[in-house]
């Protein structure tokens, strides 16, 4: 059981993830889950900052957005991120508070790889994780 | 490190003259003194600056210390980073008696006079 969760979190370990919430418990949050996974957690608190972050991270694997940001939305920032060609296979999962009808393919659309409501359920997340870290 | 590196003590308290006070108390301790107005600006500081210990404010407005004292704990990165509350809060209240031993055990108590 151990070795399997393990093997699980091979995927995971030593990975660059960017966090990017404008609410600071939130980060918090979800980066308690990531780095007891192993991971590597970068935050950032607006959507300029997530990209300021990404232009000078080469290594980051993978970002979590979430929509609802004051000044520039999560929609916004995954635009400018998935027009630059450098960050054409980084995936981005969007993270979505009172989901509507039509968000999921609004976030696709923007450039997400990966749609999620929250609050987040953690074995979701991972797996999710696990699943785009893996290709 | 070095024993000759100072630490950060990071201070919350939503009251500007309060933090003055304790900036002035612990000023001689020779240490890296870093405040924060409220819990969330805490929470900023810590995500990005090693800190030794936390100084807290237990009542303050939109997240109390209490609330702030289980985030920051609930991190593996702080599991052993010392906390300190300040408390002017009624311990008779025992609403307030049953948070405060939930997170008790693992932080420290200062009261606050006056």
């Amino acid at each position: 059981m151990l070795e399997r969760l393990h093997r699980s979190d091979e995927a995971l370990v030593g990975r660059k993830v960017l966090v990017v919430d404008d609410d600071v418990r939130n980060i918090f949050a979800l980066s308690s889950v990531l780095e007891r996974r192993g991971m590597i957690v970068l935050t950032a608190g607006t959507g300029r900052e997530a990209i300021a972050t990404l232009e000078t991270t080469p290594d980051v694997a993978i970002v979590l957005m979430d929509i609802m940001m004051p000044e520039m939305d999560g929609y916004e920032t995954m635009q400018v991120i998935s027009q630059n060609v450098s960050f054409r296979r980084l995936p981005i999962i969007a993270l979505i508070a009172k989901a509507m009808k039509g968000d999921r393919e609004k976030c696709l659309e923007a450039g997400a790889s990966e749609y999620l409501a929250k609050p987040v359920n953690t074995e979701q997340l991972l797996s999710a994780l696990r699943m785009w870290l893996h290709r | 490190m070095s024993a000759n590196e100072k630490v950060n003590i990071l201070m919350v308290d939503d009251q500007p003259a309060k933090l003055l006070s304790y900036d002035a108390i612990l000023a001689e301790l020779g240490e890296n003194l870093i405040k924060a107005a409220s819990g969330r600006e805490a929470l900023e500081i810590l995500l990005k600056t090693d800190v030794a210990v936390v100084l807290m404010d237990v009542s303050m407005p939109e997240m109390d210390g209490f609330e702030m004292a289980e985030i920051i704990r609930q991190h593996p990165r702080f599991q052993k980073t010392a906390i300190i509350f300040i408390s002017g809060v009624h311990l008779t209240d025992l609403d307030n008696w049953s948070r405060l031993s939930t997170v008790l055990h693992q932080c420290g108590l200062l009261m606050k006079l006056g």
